[in-house]
This record gives structure tokens, sequence and C-alpha cells, in this order.
């Protein structure tokens, strides 16, 4: 999807309990407004650089967001000062980031009911 | 086996291992208290009883080895996997959360069941964990749980032994479950099955469980006339029974008699104990006998401390839990266990309790990483704990830095449950902690409703939006709420009637987006005209954009755009709206594809010479943008249409190159006048008359002012003369350059225009000295560069140069201007190919890979010798190919070029052929190719004929399959995205998918086209072919519905359409329907091509089969004798009629047509219908019946009064053979020279018929016979009317 696959971060929301169901959505042809939550995501990360792109997929069915997003750094360098950042906390809940693979592998073995505690 | 021995060792393990979790050991077989075993003094338990005991811990091992045994041996593998898998699920979730989710159960009971017939230890093990592993869960819940297991697998074929009995009495027991021992035994009798020592212990416990003594005593009484010992676990069950009782006297005193019986009281016993006096409350005595405990060498577990906490609890005690957690040691293993209560409390409506314990729990709270305690509040969350309770939970949970985002977490919760009222109060819990309220979370309440389109849910929640404070935005408008309405226009309303109708114009936004998105662009039209609200462009463009793509009504494009263009209202900000306007169509034309603008180029062209009318500018450089775009797409014919709107007056002040090419000139006049000067703006003009494509003018200005023109001047003009096409000036312009500036440079797409008009016009030697001067000046080469050379060749082959082809091709590859390769070299071959000369065709390509090692177009140059079958040459190719890329190489493009040319079997043998191994990316090669060319057919072939190849990647072939076939599943993905495609897309991938008779899908395409699009319509070639389709299908009310629909949209359907949906009336015996279509296609009958006759013939047939086959023959005759005929009665044409009551075998109708057609022909002279039936009579095999029928009338006048019927092929040969039929050469004879005079030329058929006659009769044949069989010219001549040319 980017052509600057080394300087994406996929932050993580763990309270999300699905995570294998986290695939890419196809951002919906219909253009949207970024909504309130984005523009927040977009005020945290533009301190370490600036944002290409922020992407965070919803759910239409169920209304819940996939409990992962993708922000597009402008270069390597802004994506490891992000990296650096031991905590990012958004609207009280701690995001968990990674730079993204070139190739995602499948989600972890745990399964979903194990993540409660 | 092995899989077996691997489980039973897992069982082993888990049994005897302490310190696993105690479900696992529940898990094992319920061999509990393992580890105590050590502390049990041999001594003290004796011989006897200590052998008992220890059979006793082990007896699930043994039942679970005796299951093995019990298994039928096909089944090992399968079940063992099976249960390896279920054990390993069930207890990972066990050994980490201290419980099993009831979800995990179901899924493994599913899968369980979905494995075929589950064995024996797989029923084990979905019983026992059904007991206290499901703490989440009501007791009742449980035990429904394990019935329905129970039942479910009786059913499915497991056979229960003794072991699942007393399985699902422990769970009895764990669930507190009330049951009547004796109708258990009673139901084990009945099944034949021996209850063991362990059912027994179980029953007593559970009458002690109830607190009944005489119970349990009456079961003991059993035990022992069975001689069965007597064990620790009956004590402890007797200690519960009598404190149950209200005896804790006697409870105490059972130790007494344990030790008397020679059994020492072991953990359990006290654990029993304990549980009794904690039920009580009796605080005193819990602390006194854990002292006591605690002074001897037994052992309590943490997990037996939890139990006396939840005795206490349960009790109404809790006031005793801290008093009881301080003594916990917080073992390892402990927290599983510690959840697992905590759970059980909850459910038990204990949560103040169950928090008690989690703030205790050991959990590292530095490091922030583990959020603890978030089974707890999504467990409270399910049990509908109050709402203030959970805030103050988060509260302390937060404050304790056990869990960092508590509120947040449990307000995920509440969302997914879909509790919207604790979803408000958590919500607003948040919004007093600082934290903002998003929009979003409402997004889960709001979906819920949504799908059931539940308005009242939508308003509530709307409501409760607007009391957290929180404003929808679009998205919530055009994703949840709209979507809950019928129609967006009724939303409005309804939101102000219950004042939720935002002040602010995200409302009006949302709408505009929601119809502009389903190309409504009527609505959006009048929205922008009467709208009041500040709205910006910018934020419309997108929508107005999708909106423009899925209309096709050019009209409100250009209305739309002016009313942009010149209202007040939208673009008359800077900058302006010839920008804004500008840029949109910018915007437009780059959010489509290049099909797609292909495909819409004619509208895309109305479209612009509109707006030329209506006076809508554009800026010049977005303008250029376009120019850029529309190249790319390979349209540069709407290139013209675009440049008209440019705006020329308006002068850019930032950019001089802006000016416009009047201005400059007279400012270059001036300053030539002045003196001064001149060469930047006559630079710019040259530039400027560049980009409007002045050619002429700007050679003549480079003409008058040839001694100022500069380099920049020349390199602009060079390059419009090659887009022009003039090579002659071109070259001129590029000597001018070179001798201005030897050392210049020009731009790599500069050259290659120049390469390419020179080498067009035949200037071969100057081409190639660009060709050398770019090596010289090391132009840089890219890889469009070389695709640039490749199109310059391949032009030129396909134009037959000859030379042109071969000198730049020598000259690009000499001067290493791009490295050789396949492509390069292949218009070489296409030189030759193009003039069908194969033989130099496979010269070159053998050539090429002599100097290049690469084999141009050798699949293309395989083909065309296959198909001239030009087999030497192609021994030839396959020779060199083989000796010098290897016999497998070969054999594939063998392979390749006889499925491109349809030689199918030999493409088999091919393939076939001993030894050959996939080659994954010559298969794709071939697979792409296919695609890319539309070849389903060969790609088809491709898939069966690889079906044995070995290492085949079938799933790759059957991917680029269905990639061929995609056009549905675009729709669906399409559809998937609510993506709506226009009315003509629709249209054709209906056809398509009806062509491929995907009848099904096609009409789910057009029921989802029906409900995005009003009005809807298919075109007349696919109506018509869902007409066929449905007739086909036998839907013929379907049929009719479409025949109709297409009649009111005033188109013609097809002939054939229309015709086979009467035929399948009339075979359905349906006048009415008929009568229907006739009156529906009265008038269009010419247009249609529809006769007249098949209406009567169709009419006639239906009549027929509903039995009125004298109203039928009456309605015939009568239109054959009225006098007022429709239909002239040389015209009136009963062949259809007449071959479908024989086809049907509609005896009394047969009979009835032969004396109709008889009396017409006999009384009435009409001979059509005679005629014809005799016809029909003989092709169907009739003979006798056509003789008779022959005979009745008088046909032999007939040839006299229907002249033309003799030179009907078919009559002609059905009279000659009645004639031999009735060895009558005479009139054969007649026939014959009747039919010779008029230089008729008769059939084989007619001939041999004919001789044999003459032969028999012993006369003289006049012609020589045809050699061969009757059968062989009835073949013959059948095969020649099959194929009418």
């Amino acid at each position: 999807m980017y052509d600057l696959e080394g300087t994406v971060l996929i932050a993580v929301w763990r309270m999300d309990s699905n995570w294998r169901r986290q695939q890419q959505q196809q951002q919906d042809a219909a253009p949207s407004e970024p909504c309130d939550y984005e523009g927040e995501l977009r005020e945290h990360f533009a301190q370490f650089g600036h944002i290409r792109k922020c992407i965070i997929p919803f759910d239409k069915e169920t209304g819940f967001h996939r409990g992962m997003g993708w922000i597009q750094f402008s270069s390597e360098e802004e994506l490891q000062n992000a990296l650096q950042q031991e905590n990012h906390i958004i609207d009280g809940v701690k995001l968990h980031i990674q730079a993204q693979r070139p190739k995602i592998l499948q989600g972890d073995q745990t399964s979903d009911e194990e993540k409660d505690f | 086996m092995a899989a077996l021995l691997r489980s039973a060792r897992w069982l082993l393990r888990a049994g005897a291992a302490p310190r696993l979790p105690l479900s696992l050991r529940l898990l094992a077989g319920g061999a509990s208290r393992l580890h105590a075993a050590p502390f049990l003094p041999a001594a003290r338990a004796g011989p006897v009883a200590g052998g008992l005991l220890s059979q006793a811990r082990l007896y699930a091992i043994a039942v679970e080895k005796k299951n093995y045994l019990q298994e039928e041996p096909s089944s090992h593998r399968k079940n063992a996997s099976q249960f390896d898998w279920a054990l390993m699920r069930l207890d990972n979730s066990v050994r980490r959360t201290g419980r099993i989710p009831k979800t995990l159960l179901q899924k493994v009971f599913d899968n369980t069941c979905h494995s075929g017939s589950p064995g024996g230890n797989q029923a084990l093990l979905l019983l026992r964990s059904c007991g206290s592993l499901l703490p989440e869960l009501q007791l009742s819940e449980r035990t429904e749980f394990a019935h329905r297991i129970w039942d479910k697998l009786q059913k499915l074929g497991t056979v229960y032994d003794v072991s699942h009995y007393n399985a699902l009495l422990k769970v009895y027991l764990q669930n507190e479950y009330k049951f009547s021992p004796t109708d258990f035994l009673a139901k084990m009798e009945e099944a034949n099955i021996q209850p063991n020592r362990v059912t027994y212990q179980r029953l007593i416990a559970a009458y002690c469980n109830v607190g009944d003594i005489e119970g349990a005593s009456k079961i003991l009484g059993f035990m022992k006339t069975k001689d069965l010992p007597i064990t620790e676990a009956v004590f402890s069950a007797l200690v519960t029974g009598h404190a149950r009782a209200g005896d804790i006297e006697n409870a105490e005193n059972i130790l007494t008699v344990m030790r008397e019986a020679g059994i020492e009281p072991g953990p359990d016993t006290y654990l029993a104990l304990l549980n009794a006096y904690a039920e009580k409350g009796d605080i005193d005595h819990v602390k006194q006998t854990l002292e006591k405990v605690k002074k001897s060498d037994l052992y309590l577990m943490d997990r037996d401390l939890l139990q006396i906490i939840f005795s206490f609890s349960k009790a109404g005690y809790s006031q005793y839990v801290p008093e009881i957690l301080e003594k916990i040691t917080y073992e390892r293993r402990y927290i599983p266990d510690a959840m697992n209560l905590i759970l059980l409390l909850v459910t038990e409506k204990l949560e103040d309790t169950a928090f008690q314990i989690l703030l205790a729990c050991p959990v590292s709270r530095e490091d922030n990483l583990n959020d603890f305690g978030s089974f707890f509040l999504r467990h409270c969350v399910t049990m509908n704990t109050p709402a203030e309770k959970l805030q103050d939970y988060c509260k302390q949970l937060k404050e304790s830095q056990m869990h960092t985002s508590p509120l947040q977490f449990t307000l995920h919760c509440a969302l997914q449950a879909n509790k919207t009222d604790l979803a408000k109060a958590l919500m607003k819990a948040l919004k007093e902690e600082g934290f903002p309220v998003r929009t979003h979370y409402f997004w889960p309440l709001l979906a819920g409703h949504q799908k059931e389109k539940n308005v009242q849910g939508i308003i509530e929640v709307l409501k409760a939006m607007n009391e957290v404070g929180v404003n929808p935005d679009q998205e919530t408008y055009i994703n949840y709420v709209f979507p809950s309405f019928d129609s967006v226009r009724s939303v409005r309303g309804v939101l102000q009637e219950n004042g939720c109708l935002p002040e602010n114009n995200v409302f009006s936004q949302a709408e505009f987006r929601s119809e502009a998105v389903t190309g409504n662009l009527s609505y959006v039209l009048s929205f922008l005209e009467s709208n009041t609200l500040p709205f910006s462009f910018a934020s419309l463009r997108g929508s107005l954009i999708l909106g423009f793509r899925r209309s096709m009504d050019i009209n409100l494009w250009s209305k739309i755009t002016e009313l942009l263009y010149k209202d007040g209202r939208y673009c008359q900000e800077p900058p302006g709206p010839t920008e804004a306007v500008g840029y949109f169509l910018y915007n437009l034309i780059d959010s489509m594809s290049d099909s797609e603008v292909q495909a819409k180029e004619e509208r895309l062209r109305q479209y612009f010479h509109q707006l030329k009318e209506m006076n809508v500018k554009i800026p010049e450089n977005i303008y250029r943008g376009i120019r850029n775009l529309l190249d790319s797409y390979h349209v540069p014919e709407l290139i013209k249409d675009v440049n008209m709107l440019v705006d020329r007056e308006k002068i850019d002040s930032r950019k001089t190159t802006q000016l416009t090419s009047s201005v400059l000139e007279s400012t270059l006049e001036k300053l030539k006048a002045e003196n001064q000067p001149i060469g930047d703006v006559l630079k710019q003009l040259i530039l400027v008359l560049c980009s409007e494509e002045n050619m002429q003018k700007a050679l003549e200005l480079k003409a008058k002012y040839e001694s100022d023109m500069v380099v920049g001047g020349y390199a602009a003009l060079i390059n419009l003369c090659c887009r022009h096409d003039n090579a002659e000036d071109a070259l001129n312009l590029k000597q001018e350059f070179d001798r201005l500036d030897p050392s210049a440079v020009l731009d790599t797409s500069k050259y290659v225009g120049l390469v390419k008009v020179l080498g067009k016009h035949g200037k071969l030697q100057d081409a190639i000295n660009i060709l050398k001067e770019m090596k010289e000046k090391d132009v840089l080469i890219k890889d469009a560069t070389v695709l640039s050379f490749f199109h310059i060749l391949n032009g030129a082959a396909l134009r037959g140069e000859t030379e042109t082809v071969k000198q730049l091709h020598k000259a690009i590859m000499t001067l290493g201007l791009a490295k050789p390769s396949t492509a390069l070299s292949s218009p070489l071959v296409t030189l030759y190919l193009e003039k069908d000369d194969l033989s130099a065709a496979l010269e070159v390509t053998i050539d090429c890979y002599e100097k290049y090692k690469v084999l141009p177009r050798i699949h293309d140059v395989l083909c065309k010798l296959i198909e001239k079958g030009e087999t030497d040459l192609i021994q030839k190719a396959m020779n060199f190919v083989s000796q010098e890329q290897g016999e497998m190489t070969m054999l594939y493009d063998l392979f390749f070029a006889f499925l491109q040319t349809g030689n199918y079997k030999e493409a088999k043998k091919i393939i076939e052929t001993p030894g050959i191994r996939a080659r994954s990316s010559r298969l794709q090669w071939f697979c792409d190719r296919c695609i890319s060319s539309n070849q389903v057919e060969t790609l088809e072939k491709l898939v069966e004929l690889t079906q044995k190849l070995f290492e085949c990647d079938r799933d790759q072939l059957y991917y680029s399959l269905l990639k061929l076939y995609n056009a549905y599943s675009i729709f669906l993905k399409a559809h998937k995205q609510n993506i709506v495609l226009n009315n003509e897309t629709y249209g054709s991938l209906i056809k398509l998918l009806l062509e491929k008779d995907s009848f099904l899908q096609a009409m789910q395409v057009k029921d989802v086209a029906e409900t995005h699009i009003k009005g809807f319509t298919l075109n007349d070639a696919a109506n018509s072919l869902l007409i066929i389709t449905q007739v086909r299908r036998d839907y013929l009310k379907e049929a009719l519905k479409t025949l109709k629909t297409a009649l009111d949209l005033e188109q013609t359907p097809s002939r054939i359409a229309v015709t086979r949906l009467i035929q399948a009336c009339a075979l359905k015996g349906d006048v009415e329907s008929i009568q229907e279509i006739q009156k529906m296609v009265n008038g269009l009958e010419d247009s249609i091509g529809l006769s007249n006759m098949v209406f009567i013939n169709n009419i006639a047939l239906a009549q027929i089969k509903n039995n009125n086959i004298d109203v039928a023959i009456e309605n015939i005759e009568n239109m054959l004798t009225s006098g007022n005929e429709t239909v002239k009665p040389q015209y009136f044409g009963l062949t259809y009629l007449f071959r479908k009551v024989i086809e049907e075998q509609l005896e009394p109708a047969v009979e009835k047509i032969s004396i109709m057609a008889e009396r017409l022909a006999n009384q009435f002279a009409v001979y059509k219908p005679v005629t014809d039936l005799f016809l029909q009579l003989l092709d169907s095999g009739k003979v006798d019946d056509a003789r008779a029928l022959l005979q009745a009338s008088t046909l032999k006048s007939l040839l006299e009064l229907i002249p033309e019927l003799i030179e009907k092929e078919e009559a002609y040969t059905s009279i000659m053979k009645s004639y031999v039929l009735d060895k009558d050469a005479a009139s054969a004879k007649a026939l014959y020279e009747n039919l010779t005079a008029r230089n008729i030329k008769l059939n084989d058929l007619f001939l041999k018929r004919y001789a044999v006659l003459l032969k028999n009769a012993g006369e003289p044949v006049p012609f020589t016979e045809p050699p061969e069989s009757f059968e062989f010219y009835a073949k013959q001549l059948k095969e020649s009317r099959g194929n009418p040319l």
C-alpha cells in the first residue's frame, strides 16, 4: 500500500480483543473527513515528524476500529524517533507501536480469550 | 498409535505434576491431592488402605487406558489428533487464565462433533470441562451445557462407560446440581453400566452436600455389601454432610472415626471441616483448625484457602475474607486459581469480595506493561454490575497501578456488550477524568441499532451523544444513521422532531455526501441551488467527483460545474472559480482510471464542450496537468477539448511564462523597436506557442528572430515539430541547435522523439546519428527510454519498414544504449511474422539467440508454424530450442503453442511426456498471457491438461482462471465495499453472466443494481438474453415480466427471445400467456421479425396440449377458409405445430390434423398443410403414415398445383422416396425429368434412390449411380442441412 514501507508505523490498541481479524481494510471509496480521533493520533505522532498518512480502519459492521492503525512518516529517521519513545498514550490508552515489516506475518498465536490479563 | 500414546502421556504428566493448577488435575480425571501422597505416612495409612488410596488416585488414568483399548482401531489416528488438539486448547486456556471461556468450550465441542464420531476420551474431556472450569457461567448453565454435550455425543455414537458417568457426577457436585442419586443409579443400570467405587463415593458426596446423612448411609451400605473400601474422600464427604445437616459436632467426630478405621485425615478432610466452619461464619474455629494443620505435617495449598474464602463469602461472611487472604503464600500458579475464584465470585454477585482478591494479587505494577484485571472488569460488565461500582473499581485499579486504562477498557466491554446505559455512564466518567469522549465511541451502539433499522434506538444514541457533548460527524450520519432509515430524505424530519438535528452544517454535508456518492446529481444540483449554509468547495469535492463518476447525465455535470463556477456561494473566494473548478476537473480525471476515461471519452468531450459554451475557464497550469493525465491514459484526443477551456486572458502575476502569446508578441516587438535584447521574451514566447501547439507561428517567429534564439527555445521547438510529425523542420532545428551550442544536451525524451520522427520519415542515417549523439553525450537512459525504443522499432516493424527496424536495432545494440532483450529484438521477428514469412521469422529468432541469447517471439513463431503445418520448420525450431535451452524448455514451448492453436490432443501428449515437471514460471507466463488476452478456453484447457503434472501448483492455476472469470467477483467486491456501479456496468455484467449461463449470479447483480439505482434498466440485448435464460430455466412468469419491462421501455426484444417464450408457453398449454404476448407485441411484429404464424402454431399447440384439439383445428380451418385470411395459404406454415404434435406423440391430435390437412387439400384446394404434414411425417420416420396421407390426398396433382413445391429439396427428396416405396418408376422418371428440365441440381440421395429404383425395374440408369450407401448420402444431406450457408 505504501511506497515507503520502512517509514510506516503500526500502532496497536491492546484493548481490542481480536488480533487475527486485523486485516488491512480497504479504505472505503467514499472520501471521508478525518475523524476527531484520527486528528488526535496525528497530533501525537506529529511530535516525531511529518505525518504523510494516518489510517485507522473501522469495521462498519461492528462500529469498532480494528485495533490497529497505520501512521506513515516522511522519513525513516522520524519513524525511529517515534519508536524510541517508550509510551504512546492516546486518550488514556496505551498504544503499542512497531515498524511495518515488509510482510505482515500471521498474527501471534495467543488466542483472543487469553488476552485479558 | 503414537499419537494416542502421546496423549496418554500428556494425561499422566498432567495428573502427576503437583505444580499444575487445580484445573488440570480436574481435567486429568479428578485424581485430586496427588501431591499429598508424599506426606501420607505409610505406617498410619496401613498397607491395604494405602494401596487402595493410590489406586483411587490413579483410577482416572486406568480408565483412560481402558478407553484407548476400546477405541476402534480405524478411528485411532483422527480421534487422537482431535483429542490432542482439544486438550491443548483447553489446557492452554486453563493454564493461563484459570478457566475455560464458554466460547472456547463451545468451539471445541463443535469441532469434536464435526470430527465424526467422537471417542470416549474426548467426551470425558468435554464433560469434565463443564464444572468449576466455567466460573463465568451460572451453575445451572454449566450443568445444562454438560447435558447438552452428553446428549449430543450420545447421538453421535459415543459409547459411555463408568468413567463418563463418574465425570457427570463430578460436574453435578461442582455445580451443586440437585439430582436424585437413586435415579442416577437406575439410569446407569439401564445403560448396563456397573457403578464403581468412585461412583458410590460421589453419590455419597451428593447426599452429603445437601446434608442428607441418611441417603449417604444407604450408599455406604451398598459399598460395604460390595466390599468396596471406604476412602478418605468418603470421610471428607461425611464431614460436609454432618455439617450441612447442622451437626458440626458429629462432623468433627468423623475425624476420630477415620483414625479408628485406620485412615489418617488428610488435607481433604481438613478442608471439608474448614469449609464447614466457614459456612457457619465460625472464624475462630477456622483459625484454630488452620493452626492445627500448620503444626501437623499436612499442608494446605493456596487454592484450599481460596475455597475457604469462597465458603465464607457465599455464606455471607465476607468480613472474614481479609484474614484468610493474609494467610495466602502466593505459590507459583496462584494467579490462575485466583482468577477462577474472582470470576466465580462475580458470577455469584459477590464482586466486592472478588475485587478484594484481585487487589491482593501479586502482580508487577512498575513496568506498566501488563494491565491486570481486565478479565474482572469484562465479567462485571457481563454480569450487569452497577456503573457506580465499576467506576469505583476502575478508580482503585488505576490508583493501585494495576491497570493503566481500566475505564476505557470497561467502556470497550460495555460497548461490545451493547449496554448503552453503562456505556453512557462510563463516558461521563471518562469526561470527568479529563479524557475526551470520541465520536466513534458511539458507533458500536449505533451499529447495533442500524442492523435492526431501529430508528428509536438510533435517536436515543444521538440524544446520548448530545448529553455527553459529542457532535456526530459525517461518518456517523452516513455509516450508521442514514442506513437505518428507508431513505435519506426522511432523516432530517425525524431528527428535527426529536430535537437531535445539529445546528451546524455537518448534517447537511452528510446528506449531500450520501446522495452524491450514489450518483444522484439532480439532488446535488438542487441542494447547491437552494443551500444557504457556508460550504467550502474543498469539502464537497471528493463526494462530487464520486457522484459525477456514478452518473451518466452530462447535462447535470455541466449544470453543477457552472453553478459552482458562477454562483457567489461557492468558489468566489481566492483563488477564485477558475482555479477551483480547474482543480476540480483535474481531480475528476485523476480519480478515473485510464479505461474509465477511455470508455467515457465521448461524454467527457461533450462535458468540456458544454463548459466551453458556459464560458467556464480553467488556468493554464491546471490544463497542463490534465493534459499529462490524458496523455498517460492514452486519450490524447481529449487534450484539444480541454485546451479550449484554458483561460488565455488571465495573467498570472507570479510567472511571466503565464503571459499570453499576444502580450508577449507585442512586448517583443516593442523591445525590438527599442533595440533592446529580446532573447528572454523570445524564448518565453516560443514556449508559450509550443504549449499552445501553434507550430506554424512558432516556426515563423524563429525564422524572424533567428539570431536571438537560445538553446531552450530550440529544444521546445524541436519537440513541438516531433509531436507534429514534422521531420524536416525538426532535423533543421536540431542542426541549428548544434551550431548554436555543440555541447548542449537535449532531454532524453526529446532525443527519443527525434529518433522516432526521423526513422518514420526514412531519415535513417539521421536517426542513427541522434542515437550516436545520445551515446556520446551520455544521455540518461531510463526504463521508459528503452520502452520508447521498443515502440519505435515495433511501429516500424508493423509498417513493414525492414531497414529501419534492422538498422535502428543494430545501432541501439552496438552503441550499448540498451541491453539486448526479448522485447527489443521482437520487432525483428515481427517484420516477418507480419508478412507470413515464417521461415525468415524463425531464422531471425534463431539469429537473435546466437547474437543476443534471447529467443524473441518464439511462441508466436511456433503457433504460426503449427497453424500452417510447417512440420520441417517446427522440427528445426524444436531441435534448436532443445539443443540450446534443454528438452524441457522445448516441450513447454511446444505445449503452449499447441494449446494456443487449439491442438489440445497434441498438447495433452506433450504434457504427459514421462519425466516432465511443473515449471511454475513458465506456467505462470502462459496464464498471464491468457488473462491479458482473455482466452478463457485456452486457460481452462491448461488447467485441465496439467491435472496430473508433477509438482504442479494447482492453486495458482485456478487463481489465474478465476482472474479471468473475474467479472462477478469484481462485482462482489464492489458490492461489499458499497461501491455503486453505474447502470451500464451492471447491465453489461448481467449480460456477461447470462452469456456464461450464470443465471443466479446475474440475478444477484440485478437485485443489487435495482436497489442501488432507481429505475435500473437492462438494454435490449441483455433483456432478450434474460428472457431466453429464464425460459430455459422454466421461469416463464418472470420471462413474461421481463418481456413486458422491455416493451414498456420501448425496446425491441430479439425474435428468438420472443419465439422461445411463446413456444415454452405453448408446451405448457398456456394459451392466455401467448395471447397476452400477442397483444404486447402488437404492431412490433415487423421490427422484431415475428411472423403471425408463430402465434397461430403455438396457440394451436397450446390448445391441443389442453385437449382442445377440436378448437385448435377449427380455428386453423377458419383462418384458411373464411376468405379474409391474414396469412396467405401458401405461407400458412404449420410445420412447427405438426412437428411438435408428432414429437410429443399426441396421437389423437395427429390423427385429427391429418384429417384436417386432407380436407383442406381435397375440399378447399389448400395444399400447404398437407405437404407440410407429409414432410414432417417423413422426417420423423413415419413412412406409412406419410404414404397413407399421400394416397388419401391428391398429392399427385399437388405438384402441378404448387410448382414451387417441387423445387424444395426436402420435397423432391421425400417424394422420390415415396415413389421408391411405391416402386413407381414411371412417376419417378417424370419427376426426374421435370427437375432436370428446371435445371435443379439434384442431391446424391435423390439420384441414388432413383438409380436403384430404375435398376430394380430393369431400366437403364441415365447417369452414374452415386457409389456410396444410402446411409452415407442421407447423412451427408442431413449435415448439409444442419449447416446452412
